[in-house]
């Protein structure tokens, strides 16, 4: 299909079940509530090392936060509720708690005790016994003495079902070209509520296909879309694309994924072919990997 | 006074204690004429016959004797005050008969004297009156309608005497305090608790075995024990002196209790709530029961008399004066509250709430060790029926308790409910005893009435008090005692089917053996320097206990060389 | 919903026991039924008929004629709504553990004492033992809300464990006898030992207060929890207006650490 003068392949992005959270970081300004934001969603781009998916799914305002200041809202995918736990714990501990002047909160509504994922609860032993437990209304907070006041911190939040690994593929005439549209289909993506691009700025060049040659490597570089590679049989490449850049969405629900995945298709439609975009599409394993399947064609805008 | 007789006609009379036809149980009923609160001989031809009860071939019993349970007295009402919840919880307002009241394990002192009447109990012996407690102790009887009561004085940690076998006082010093301390606290006995352990206590110790000297006094608990002993077999009275022994509940305690048989070397004593006392430490768990070897030595003692102490599954509370125990288990509270607290520098206070589960090995164990001693120890004579109320369980599961004992297949039935570890670790199951009625009676009445010297109750002899309760013989012998269907305090009506008819005031049990009132120059002194009341006041008049005709004394005649000790 | 009215004939003759009053269980009554139903009126009995009118039908909403000799209004409530016109006696809301409770006068002794949930709003003055614990109880109240709009007595919040309780006016002597956790919000002026033997929990009030010597000051403070606390407060009715505003800012102190507690007194600004 060509819209615009853009190649939209006729095949689908797909997606996993996994497990997700929000948490809401607040701070004295905004600034210093993205700090602890960015380094609390950072080195999370694959679950494949890092552990966890995440990123900041917006800012929020002062009114929208449960204590009355700026924040950001985060959300963090994994594989499972244990380890998303384990993922939140630490870098609750290292990124937030660390932060001056933070609070941290549940973002998503109060669920079973099998989704429970710790916060404050483990936090608290921080506090060295000098720590202080509230309840206000119905939720369970943890004040623990840090030097520049107090961190507040809720004591859990919940896992809830997430989709991670939806994708789009960008296909352009040159590198430059590629990156510019990646950046503005990224920036248009993120206005979608519930979802995050894990990858530094929104966007991957090391797209990746399952397997390898050597043992141990479970994925390996995604050579069919290597433009070096454009001579070889197994290229799906045409000739004049010389640059791929990969999206990666999590979002909370397929809904929200398929949202975002329309938003990117609009933003490179309607730059054009005059943008030196190429064609879309995107990634899949044949279907059999993940229970998500979003078909470009049918996420057209 | 009445010239009119009642008779209670019919009746299968099981009156061990009585005359030679004791075992009339099998016999011909028997009639039985009650008269001036007294049974009486068959009266003449001719005398009036006020009332006639047909008995129908029930059985009968002289009332019931509870020989040690804390019915009243400081720790009671502190044990009370500590679980206020048992008492909002099971209450009960007044009903035109009954005064309104409350508690369940620890109850206020009036449902305390119907919940016993009802049961068939004439009469409870509260174990441990500290002195300096006497007067709130008999104050807090003296609210405890229908049944007869009396109280043992504590001695053996209280610094007055502890100071004086310091000094090398001479046994008749100790045999006129001794004596002193029953008339002045208007006792029937003494209890000794945890001889010069709950004193030690207070000097840091933890754990005092009987040859191990005080820390502060030097004095260890074998010459505590004895020279107590010898006081009371010297002053003839005739409950003999009333043991808790050292170290209760630990692991391993049945050789202190073996040693302190033992040591009393012949002279009368009576063990309490054995039970307690006979662990040993054998298995994976170091915690064994030592009931065999214990009934053992008791069966070789006809100097020694015990109470069993059972534990019955379920809420209770532990009060004892032994503070070394008690501290040692506060850890145990449940619910989570306890209290341990020194009396007056006279003695010492502990109690903590307490769940014996039946699936806790050691709770289990426990329940199995105190069923082995009553089938274990052969004279039924000299055992005697207690929960240790409430250390092991309310007075009122004693029906229960009667079915464990007489009915081996109810018995084996609840063996199997409880921990299976216990079975493999106890005897229990293959201990084919069976409690007869008349050996029954026997623990419950005849022996606990002989071994504190009441010679007018626990039988049904001429001249006897009419303590009188009539049974239905029905085969589930619980049921059949937790509800005699007639109970008769002194000639008179008081309990019908389990519920209480009327209700009335018993008498106060003492005994006072003579001494030499020298004692006094010395006591004086000690009053004046030491206690918190002068020695005058600390006397309880016989007056405060007569109270203008609501309650009674009945003093127990002392032994002389004539008669028959045990 | 049907509301159930129950109008005095004329002032209580002694200390009547309302604890049957239960919308849940009078829910399951006809009028007539709840007419004849007993209360204790001193050591004796006396039918609901004899002391009040009844009108409406029963249902989730019981509204009682108020009188200061009504005890056990609301004791053990565990739903709908009771609504007192006028005064209660004591023990209001005792053990109530849900529903809401609404008294437009004064209460007596120990109102809400032993409270698990629900909400108890008094629109006069409290007596002594507000939201306490019952005699011998290691635990006071153990959850639930506790709004007044007027001043309370002694021992408010004794033993208490959890929950809110928000006093509009002054708060007698030993508020918060050995509280274990919660909060207490007290708008007027906290009394004489305020704190005394608290393990854990939170007082706030405002101004100036001559803490226990087992309190230590840790002088001013930003405290987040605050304006947490008071964005909840704001989205409740019947909080009273002296208990609001909170910025953040408090003057901690921390006690009672003569019984190893480490339980806060918050002067907020």
């Amino acid at each position: 299909m060509l819209l615009n003068g853009i190649h939209i392949e006729n095949t689908y992005a797909e997606a996993f079940d996994m497990k997700a959270t929000r948490l809401i970081v607040t701070a004295d300004t905004p600034a210093w509530a993205r700090h602890a934001g960015m380094a609390a969603t950072g080195f999370a781009t694959s679950v494949i090392a890092c552990g966890c998916e995440a990123g900041i799914e917006r800012e929020l305002t002062p009114e929208e936060t449960p204590d009355g200041r700026p924040g950001v809202s985060l959300l963090f995918f994994a594989t499972g509720r244990s380890v998303l736990g384990k993922q939140v714990e630490t870098r609750l501990g290292q990124c937030i708690l660390t932060c001056p002047g933070t609070a941290c909160f549940s973002g998503v509504p109060r669920g079973s005790k099998e989704d429970l994922i710790p916060m404050g609860q483990k936090l608290r032993y921080f506090g060295d016994g000098q720590q202080m437990s509230k309840l206000v209304g119905g939720r369970r907070y943890w004040r623990i003495p840090v030097m520049d006041g107090e961190f507040l911190c809720e004591e859990s939040s919940w896992s809830v079902p997430a989709v991670g690994g939806g994708n789009l593929l960008i296909l352009a005439d040159a590198r430059m070209a590629a990156l510019e549209a990646a950046e503005a289909a990224a920036d248009a993506m993120r206005t979608v509520p519930n979802v995050v691009l894990p990858f530094p700025g929104g966007v991957v060049r090391s797209g990746s296909k399952v397997g390898a040659k050597y043992k141990g490597m479970p994925a390996s570089t995604n050579d069919a879309y290597c433009p070096t590679l454009r001579g070889l049989p197994r290229s799906r490449l045409p000739a004049e694309v010389e640059s791929v850049l990969e999206i990666v969405i999590d979002g909370l629900t397929a809904a929200d994924v398929a949202a975002a995945t329309t938003a990117g298709l609009k933003c490179l439609i309607e730059r054009g072919r005059g943008s030196g975009v190429w064609g879309v599409t995107a990634g899949n394993y044949g279907g059999k990997l993940g229970r998500h399947h979003f078909h470009l064609h049918e996420l057209l805008p | 006074m009445s010239d009119a007789y009642t008779l209670l006609r019919g009746g299968r009379v099981c009156d061990p204690a009585g005359a030679a036809d004791g075992t009339a149980l099998h016999g011909p009923p028997r009639d039985l004429y009650l008269k001036d609160g007294h049974i009486a001989a068959t009266p003449p031809e001719g005398a009036r016959i006020g009332e006639v009860v047909d008995l129908d071939g029930r059985i009968v019993m002289a009332g019931a004797i509870d020989i040690h349970s804390h019915i009243g007295g400081g720790k009671v009402n502190l044990a009370r005050l500590l679980l206020p919840e048992e008492h909002r919880e099971h209450g009960s307002g007044p009903d035109g008969l009954r005064r309104s009241g409350s508690g369940l394990f620890t109850p206020s002192s009036f449902v305390t004297g119907y919940r016993y009447a009802e049961m068939g109990y004439t009469a409870a012996f509260e174990p441990a009156m500290l002195p300096s407690n006497a007067r709130h102790t008999h104050l807090e009887l003296a609210d405890v309608p229908i049944i007869d009561k009396g109280c043992y004085a504590v001695l053996g940690n209280d610094d007055f005497l502890l100071e004086r076998l310091a000094a090398g006082a001479t046994q008749s010093e100790v045999n006129d305090y001794v004596a002193w301390i029953l008339h002045a606290t208007q006792a029937v006995g003494v209890k000794v608790v945890n001889p010069g352990g709950i004193s030690a206590f207070k000097f840091n110790q933890r754990r005092l075995d009987l040859d191990e000297a005080h820390p502060h006094y030097g004095i260890t608990p074998r010459r505590i024990l004895t020279t107590l002993a010898t006081a009371l077999s010297d002053l003839g009275v005739p409950h003999p002196l009333h043991v808790h022994c050292n170290n209760l509940g630990i692991p391993g305690n049945e050789s202190v209790t073996r040693d302190t048989i033992t040591a009393l070397d012949g002279l009368p004593a009576h063990l309490t709530h054995l039970q307690f006392h006979s662990y040993g430490t054998e298995g994976d768990r170091r915690f064994s029961s030592a009931a065999a070897e214990i009934a053992e030595s008791v069966n070789r003692s006809p100097n020694i008399s015990v109470d069993v102490g059972q534990i019955i599954f379920g809420q209770t509370i532990t009060a004892s004066a032994d503070i070394m125990s008690q501290f040692r288990n506060s850890g145990l509270a449940s619910p989570r509250k306890w209290v341990c607290t020194d009396i007056e520098c006279d003695g010492g206070c502990g109690l903590v709430p307490f769940r014996y589960r039946d699936k806790a090995f050691v709770n289990a164990l426990q329940w199995a060790i105190g069923l082995e001693l009553f089938l274990l120890i052969e004279d039924p004579w000299r055992v005697y029926l207690t929960t240790d109320h409430p250390n092991g369980g309310p007075f009122t599961s004693y029906p229960h308790l009667i079915r464990l004992l007489m009915d081996r297949s109810f018995r084996n039935e609840q063996l199997a409910r409880i921990n299976p570890d216990v079975a493999a670790h106890s005897r229990l199951g293959s201990i084919d005893r069976e409690y007869t009625l008349e050996e029954i009676a026997i623990m419950t009445r005849a022996g606990p009435a002989r071994v504190l010297g009441l010679r007018d109750r626990g039988h049904l002899r001429p001249g006897a008090v009419a303590d009188v309760v009539v049974y239905d013989d029905l085969p589930d012998r619980e049921a059949m005692f937790a509800a005699p269907a007639l109970v008769f305090k002194n000639g008179r009506l008081v309990a019908r089917n389990g519920q209480l008819t009327a209700t009335g005031w018993g008498d106060t049990i003492v005994v006072r053996p003579e001494f030499d009132s020298a004692i006094e120059r010395r006591l004086k002194p000690w009053f004046e320097d030491h206690q918190t009341v002068r020695l005058g006041n600390f006397r309880i008049a016989d007056g405060e206990i007569l109270d203008h005709g609501r309650g009674g004394l009945s003093i127990v005649p002392t032994l002389t060389a004539s008669d028959s000790c045990f | 919903m049907s509301v159930l009215s129950f109008r005095l004939k004329g002032p209580l003759p002694g200390r009547v026991d309302a604890s049957p009053l239960l919308p849940h269980r009078l829910a399951a009554l006809t009028v007539t039924e709840i007419a004849a139903l007993p209360l204790r009126l001193g050591r004796g009995h006396v039918v609901v008929g004899e002391l009040f009118d009844l009108s409406g039908g029963p249902g989730d909403t019981v509204e009682i004629e108020g009188d200061g000799r009504l005890d056990f209004v609301g004791a053990g409530q565990s739903s709908g709504t009771i609504r007192i016109a006028g005064a209660v006696g004591h023990r209001a809301g005792t053990g109530m553990s849900g529903g809401v409770l609404v008294v437009e006068g004064s209460a007596g002794l120990a109102a809400g004492a032993a409270m698990r949930g629900g909400v108890l709003t008094i629109g006069g003055d409290a007596g002594n033992e507000l939201g306490g614990a019952l005699p011998g109880e290691r635990t006071g109240m153990m959850g639930g809300r506790i709004l007044v709009r007027g001043s309370c007595g002694d021992r408010v919040g004794e033993r208490m464990r959890r929950g809110l309780i928000a006093v509009g006016g002054d708060t007698g002597a030993y508020a918060a006898l050995h509280m274990n956790a919660g909060s207490l919000l007290i708008g007027g002026r906290p009394g004489a030992a305020t704190g005394h033997g608290m393990r854990n929990g939170t007082i706030l009030f405002r101004g100036e207060i001559d803490p226990l010597p087992g309190f230590a000051d840790c002088g001013l403070n930003q405290l987040p929890f605050l304006s947490l606390l008071d964005n909840h407060l704001s989205e409740l009715d019947g909080v009273p207006p002296a208990c609001r505003g909170l910025t953040g800012r408090a003057r901690r102190w921390l006690g009672d650490r003569g019984f190893g507690g480490r339980g806060e007194l918050l002067s907020c600004l």
